[in-house]
């Protein structure tokens, strides 16, 4: 009854905004990362610095069979998986946002929001978020880079071969999108 | 104005990117170039420029590196705060799920030091209480000196369990084996010492479950502690030992040390202490684990531990090994290859019966007597596990608990609803006439009057009376609604809702024409109708009727009488049906309030409504709470009723289930051995009740273990029920159904499993008609051991009738159906066409969602098998 490419369909789907596939993933990827953070840090007692970016690629590997599974799916399956992990990040950084302002403070500290270290920028992932939505209505493929490199946590190599594109595109991509959304960012500030 | 000079394909981000690559000396003139006097354009591209400048790093790292939303993972260091009456004073080890501190007595009285095992956030402390207050006894009682006592347990003040045990300064025994250079048969020596210990415990019935080197430590005097007996029974959340292979599950064992059983989440037993044992003997001996296990995902582990075969001790000594002497491969080879594989058996009946058989074995071969153990034959073997590869899926199984739990507050409610009509005045008058129609009734199939001879039976009554209300009752319209409504009870009772369903709707039809419509006289029946709707999953056209009863009983009466407590609790059964538990208990002890502040005598039905949010309480997991309002219900009724009324067997019955759901099923099998005491005590011995009360106590054995009892009581059940209702009863079907529930996943022998299974899916489907949901439930069996037993396509022909079936009766999006489409998609995996399964998981997976709140475990399983499936897609 279904294809491989019905499958293809679906993940494209999901990749271009459709959020039912994303929610179906979303939970499988946080619990992993989770259970992966929590045996790691159970394991290693001497090095408590967790590579976030490590157990991503962990929770990766334990969800999906890596040898048995063609590229064209991994890829997908990357895709998507950035894609709840960006959920995940953002609605955890809005229900905090949440809290803070039901507690009257407005400043953000340091484990809620990304600091950036030039210029002194602050800057939230929220507002983030929405730059690069507004980034993808005129660069959707370059918008999508961002998702998988800072969401997803992929290289560029991976993000290549998901999006068909050499590495060097990839490259000048992320530039151009990590240029832009500073920009964005920066005007944000200044209003 | 068109620029002349640019590229008008090319945008402000290529032009971007081309600069930034470019050295600064090159970048203005390739930008004046490139931009041509587009000044837009132009700007763009300073602006990014610049914006490229000062970023920094900026975004350089991913999000996940700075922004994890792992709060608490970090574990904290609490040493110096207190755990009861001790300090905690260092960290003496992590685990998965809990910090083990070395802990001193606060007051200082004595100097006694301790291990506090403090369990980490997160975990589901109310069910990790309840166990330790249900183990805690028998651990306490585990008194041996090569264990380590468990000396109390507690709540710490911000609400995390802990435990106190006897602090042993050791080192683990593979290390110490190690360390001191032990010989072989040294570490054979030391190996029995802790099979004595965990002897010990068996006959305490006290199962290790964790069995590792780590919890093996041996003193600076040589002395052998086991640590953490019974300790992982208390940790293992509920959900875990219904759901097997979920990654739950799977955090509770350490895979390198797990039994196939374990990993496949089926029973755990004295056999699986034994496999550990073996495991552990293994190392010892050899420097190497039995499994490479290299992969932590959950399929492939249990394929390496389910399916694979370790390789034999005297083949793996590796040059690291800590075993001195020469020639060790020689040494081990035969009789120590033999005994350590046979406690490494995939079967647990196959290896050593017991710890101290095992011992036994390991002392023959150092005193040099001839062993028990033989090698394994290939032969047997390939043939049991060739086809072993499975995800397991939650055993479906009728189960009588909850058919009587039913029972129970069905009566109660109709009877309260009837008598309420009852004092209107009409309904004197009718009582006598419906008590009279039903007598001539009998009357008319009775077989002396009867010439044709035929078998008389209840269904063949119901059916003439049916034919003959309208007719010849068409002048009394309350005496013809109270025999539809009597009629809707017993036919409902007997599973034929459709035909429950039209004199259902009759009755309500002939009180809206007595009454107007939607008055309140009709309230019974449209309670009664609810109900059925409840029992064929209709669970929004019962919640539908049962708020129409609510408005009625509001708008007629003060919305604090009797009705609006009996429509309250069968909302609270809906909600309940909905998986709706929290709003379940909210109904249900609304009920309770609006009850208790009723004038005059209303403690029977209190007890119903106690019963119900008993019911609720054990379905959202609060055991205790739920013990304790089946407990209220069964004093409340003793003191109205007496001890032997046949509700009281009933309540004991479902206190055994809320114990058994709480795990505790020996404490339960207690109260089902009151329970049949209660029922014997008014019926006769092969009265239903009776029967139905022993079937539900083989099922508490059966889950405690005690596989032996169970079997011969199921046997006598099934005994008694077919000499009382013929061997073609539904009630046999039941039995059997369940006598095949444990053969299939207690004892393992599918072929017989599935015999009986086909025994009660055919009675079902004489009795039933072919289009009844236990006709479902019996075929969903069969295809699930047929799947066990590797028999796919059969597995997968049944599995289809099951879900057409369910389709047919239930309604659509019914959470039962998902049991079939999961259980197809799975098999449809193992036969290796993940193209066809991803349809059915797909449907299961949305019926789920729709159905059941949100990170349900049955969603997060089924979701997890459609990960593995749409990733195996186009392989």
């Amino acid at each position: 009854m279904a294809d491989p490419s019905d499958l293809t369909q679906v993940l494209k789907d999901a990749s271009g905004g459709s959020r039912t596939a994303a929610d179906r993933l979303l939970p499988l990827v946080y619990d992993e990362l989770r259970r992966l953070a929590q045996s790691r840090m159970a394991e290693e007692r001497s090095d408590h610095t967790l590579q976030a970016t490590a157990l991503v690629h962990e929770a990766y590997l334990k969800l999906i069979d890596m040898d048995r599974v063609e590229w064209q799916n991994r890829a997908h399956f990357f895709a998507l998986a950035a894609k709840a992990i960006r959920r995940i990040l953002i609605d955890h950084a809005r229900a905090k946002n949440r809290a803070k302002r039901g507690g009257g403070e407005r400043n953000l500290s340091l484990d809620e929001a990304l600091t950036i270290p030039a210029e002194g920028l602050d800057m939230n992932i929220v507002a983030l978020h929405e730059a690069l939505e507004r980034f993808a209505e005129e660069e959707p493929i370059r918008a999508q880079v961002v998702e998988l490199r800072f969401f997803g946590g992929l290289s560029g190599e991976e993000i290549a071969e998901v999006l068909g594109v050499d590495r060097r595109t990839v490259t000048r991509y992320w530039q151009h999108a990590r240029a832009w959304l500073y920009r964005e960012l920066q005007d944000d500030a200044g209003e | 104005m068109t620029p002349v000079s640019r590229d008008p394909h090319r945008s402000a981000g290529d032009i971007f990117a081309d600069a930034i690559d470019l050295p600064a000396s090159e970048r203005s003139q390739f930008l004046d170039r490139a931009c041509g006097d587009d000044r837009a354009l132009r700007n763009e591209v300073d602006s990014l420029l610049a914006a490229h400048q000062s970023a920094g790093e900026f975004m350089n790292a991913p999000a996940i590196d700075t922004d994890l939303p792992m709060a608490g993972i970090e574990p904290e260091d609490l040493s110096g705060t207190h755990a009861g009456a001790y300090r905690l004073v260092k960290i003496l080890g992590t685990g998965g799920m809990s910090t083990v501190y070395l802990g001193e007595r606060a007051d200082a009285e004595f100097e006694k030091q301790v291990a506090v095992k403090l369990i980490k956030r997160g975990m589901d402390t109310d069910h990790i209480l309840s166990r330790f207050r249900n183990e805690r006894q028998v651990l306490a009682g585990l008194e041996h000196q090569n264990i380590a006592r468990l000396l109390d347990g507690g709540v710490t003040a911000d609400g995390r369990p802990y435990l106190i045990m006897e602090y042993i300064d050791g080192i683990p025994v593979d290390q110490f084996c190690g360390r001191n250079e032990l010989a072989i048969g040294d570490r054979l020596r030391l190996f029995r010492t802790v099979c004595t210990a965990v002897q010990y415990a068996h006959r305490n019935l006290v199962v290790h479950r964790d069995l590792k080197p780590s919890n093996i430590l041996v003193t600076r005097s040589g002395k052998v502690k086991l640590l953490d007996f019974g300790i992982s029974k208390v940790l293992q959340p509920e959900s875990a030992e219904a759901l097997g292979m979920t990654a739950t599950g799977f955090r509770l064992m350490t895979p390198r040390y797990a039994s196939p059983e374990q990993v496949r989440g089926e029973p755990v037993t004295t056999a699986t202490d034994v496999y550990s044992l073996g495991v552990i003997l293994y190392e010892l001996l050899t420097g190497q684990p039995p499994y490479r296990i290299k992969t932590t995902v959950p399929t492939e582990v249990e394929r390496v531990i389910g399916q694979t075969e370790p390789p034999r001790p005297s083949t793996v000594i590796s040059q690291g090994t800590t075993v001195p002497g020469r020639n060790l491969a020689r040494r081990l080879a035969g009789d120590i290859d033999n005994i350590v594989l046979k406690a490494l058996r995939k079967e647990p009946d196959r290896r050593y019966e017991s710890a101290d058989q095992f011992s036994e074995d390991v002392r023959r071969h150092l005193d040099g007597l001839p062993v028990m153990a033989r090698p394994d034959t290939v032969g047997y073997r390939t043939a049991k596990f060739v086809q072993r590869n499975r995800v397991p899926v939650a055993a479906t199984g009728i189960v009588f608990l909850s058919l009587v739990a039913a029972t129970i507050l069905s009566t109660s409610l109709y009877f309260r609803s009837e008598r309420a009509l009852a004092e209107a005045e009409v309904q004197r008058t009718t009582a006598g006439r419906v008590s009279g129609f039903l007598e001539e009734m009998m009357v008319a199939v009775d077989p002396v009057e009867m010439q044709s001879g035929e078998a008389v039976t209840v269904e063949r009554i119901l059916q003439e009376a049916s034919k003959r209300i309208d007719d010849e009752l068409g002048e009394e319209p309350a005496v013809a609604a109270a025999l539809h409504h009597t009629m809707a009870r017993t036919f409902r009772n007997l599973g034929a809702f459709d035909e429950a369903k039209k004199h259902g709707l009759a009755e309500l039809a002939l009180q809206d024409e007595l009454y107007g419509p939607r008055s309140i006289e009709a309230a019974g029946g449209m309670l009664m109708m609810g109900g059925i709707f409840l029992e064929q999953g209709e669970n929004e056209r019962a919640e539908s009727l049962f708020q129409e009863v609510r408005n009625i009983s509001e708008s007629t009466g003060n919305g604090e009488d009797e009705i609006t407590a009996n429509t309250y609790r069968a909302l609270g059964k809906t909600r309940s049906a909905q998986g709706d538990y929290e709003e379940a208990k909210k109904l249900c002890r609304r009920a309770i309030e609006i009850r208790r502040a009723l004038p005059g005598d209303h403690r029977e039905e209190l007890a119903g409504d106690l019963n119900q949010l008993g019911l609720s309480l054990v379905q959202s997991g609060k055991h205790e709470e739920s013990v304790a309002a089946l407990r209220e219900a069964l004093d409340l009724m003793t003191a109205t009723r007496g001890k032997n009324h046949t509700f009281i067997g009933q309540i004991n019955n479902n206190i055994g289930w809320a114990l058994g759901k709480r795990g505790d099923w020996s404490e339960a099998a207690g109260y089902l051995r009151e329970a049949i005491v209660r029922q014997e005590n008014i019926f006769a011995p092969d009265h239903p009740n009776v029967l139905v009360a022993h079937g539900n106590l083989a099922q508490a054995l059966f889950n405690a273990g005690q596989l032996e009892e169970a079997e011969i009581i199921y046997e006598e059940v099934i005994v008694g029920f077919r000499s009382r209702f013929g061997d073609r009863h539904a009630n046999v079907g039941h039995a059997l159904n369940n006598y095949a529930t444990m053969l299939e996943n207690g004892k393992e022998v599918f072929a017989d499993a599935a015999d009986l299974y086909r025994q009660a899916l055919s009675i079902y489907r004489e009795q039933l008609g072919n289009e009844h949901p236990y006709c479902a439930i019996a075929n969903h069996n069969l295809a699930r051991t047929l799947h066990k037993a590797g028999r796919l396509s059969d597995a997968e022909k049944e599995c289809r009738s099951a879900l057409a079936v369910r389709r047919a009766v239930l309604r659509d999006g019914h959470p039962d159906i998902a049991r079939d489409l999961d259980l197809m998609g799975t098999i449809l995996m193992d036969q290796g066409d993940p193209a066809a399964a991803r349809g059915f998981y797909e449907e299961a997976v949305a019926i789920l969602r729709n159905e059941l709140p949100e990170g349900n475990e049955r969603i997060v399983d089924t979701e997890a098998r459609l990960a593995f499936c749409l990733a195996k897609i186009g392989h």
